[in-house]
């Protein structure tokens, strides 16, 4: 993690929302705790092609 | 983490200068920027600036990909709408790879409240072969002239190039001959770390964009270039300006603007900052307005620099001897240094980084 405000989007990570759709998020913002059954374990470290706003 | 909020620091001292300044049609009321990639969309760092009274966000690029941004319609209603509603200016940085890719992007903004658009032409080209369009000067002027054709005619281009040349000022000509309005120098340039223990390169993606520091002189040099061939065109200075005093050595470059950027993720109130301190630095070198500096380092001063009362502190890290020629003065220090003093920086800031980031795309 570079800032820690939510700027420089090295922190993220691929998180199952609510709705069930994937979205990268930021951890120092969004997190930094997640329900661990909502993190896209097997996707950490890339951006999921299912991943909400990602659109190619 | 301690955060400390900078927005009330400094209101003390405001000298009289005009920082108004001109990148082609548009006109702002001060030349600091926020640099694209690190300031997200602008939201994250209201809190810890003033964003209405610098000149500008420069969002992180979006494109047709997305990457780890919301995508391009999200970014339309939800970014550009917030920083339109606090009156903060836009600057859009797109990307893309294939020039249709920044047609699409330019032709979604037609209407949109941007003040500018900055196309981050530092992007592998799929049709060619993944070459950097930054690195090519048709591929470049392809790409310039696209969005020029489907930008809204009013909202001034700036290419924004990458350091990664043979020769940055024939890529700037090529840029401008296709229909920019003026150009941001310069682009992370490309670099990598190997991690020592696991024997292997450290980022994901083999190399990244080098930014901070350690890239201002390489930037300062290119500003130098191209204003020198260009006099005329419009130029923003990004690379490495943690100060005032570093704003200040582009803007005597050549530049009518800086971007901050890597400052940003240790002192996320650095553009205020960086304005103000720039703002003393005119003040102390007697100069009235922002414009009179542009370029002022090409020419010879037309009027007697003022004595320094004091260096700049932290902001003073080029030195220049009273007598370049050389002789021994001992109350002088800089003159008894080694020629690195010319580049060595004053005392520095603590936690001073050199930042490989993510490529900025």
């Amino acid at each position: 993690m570079a800032c820690g405000v939510g700027v420089c989007m090295t922190c993220v990570l691929p998180v199952i929302g609510s709705d069930g759709n994937t979205r990268m998020v930021r951890s120092c913002v969004d997190g930094p705790v997640f329900a661990g059954d909502r993190i896209r374990w097997d996707a950490l470290g890339s951006v999921p092609a299912d991943a909400i706003g990602v659109t190619t | 983490m301690t955060v400390t909020l900078r927005h009330d620091v400094g209101t003390t001292r405001r000298p009289a200068i005009d920082m108004t300044t001109t990148l082609g049609p548009l006109t702002v009321p001060d030349p600091v920027f926020t640099a694209s990639g690190c300031a997200a969309a602008g939201q994250e760092l209201a809190p810890f600036n003033d964003l209405r009274e610098i000149g500008g966000v420069v969002t992180k690029s979006i494109n047709s990909i997305g990457l780890q941004g919301p995508g391009v319609d999200v970014f339309i209603t939800r970014d550009l709408g917030w920083l339109e509603e606090h009156e903060v200016r836009a600057v859009v940085s797109i990307a893309g790879s294939s020039v249709d890719d920044y047609t699409k992007i330019a032709n979604k903004l037609r209407g949109k409240p941007l003040a500018m658009i900055e196309v981050n032409i530092s992007c592998p080209n799929v049709d060619d072969r993944n070459q950097v369009f930054a690195c090519d000067r048709n591929a470049a002027a392809a790409v310039v002239a696209a969005v020029r054709r489907a930008a809204p005619p009013t909202v001034p281009v700036f290419a924004k190039l990458s350091p990664d040349v043979t020769d940055i000022v024939s890529i700037a000509k090529a840029c401008v001959d296709a229909g920019a309005t003026g150009l941001s120098l310069i682009n992370t340039t490309l670099g990598m770390v190997i991690d020592t223990r696991t024997m292997r390169p450290a980022l994901a993606g083999v190399t990244g964009g080098l930014s901070g520091p350690a890239i201002r002189p390489l930037a300062l040099r290119c500003v130098w270039q191209v204003h020198e061939a260009l006099p005329e065109v419009p130029l923003f200075g990004i690379g490495g300006i943690r100060t005032g005093a570093d704003a200040f050595q582009f803007i005597l470059a050549g530049a009518s603007a800086v971007q901050v950027g890597t400052v940003i993720f240790h002192d996320p109130g650095a553009p205020s900052r960086i304005s103000r301190e720039l703002r003393d630095v005119l003040a102390a070198r007697g100069l009235k307005s922002l414009q009179q500096a542009i370029g002022l380092a090409h020419r010879e001063p037309e009027f007697v620099i003022p004595e320094d009362p004091e260096p700049l502190g932290a902001e003073a890290d080029v030195v220049v001897p009273d007598d370049p020629a050389g002789s021994d003065s001992p109350e002088d220090p800089a003159s008894a240094d080694s020629p690195s003093a010319f580049f060595t920086d004053g005392p520095a800031h603590p936690d001073e980084v050199f930042d490989i980031a993510a490529e900025d795309a």
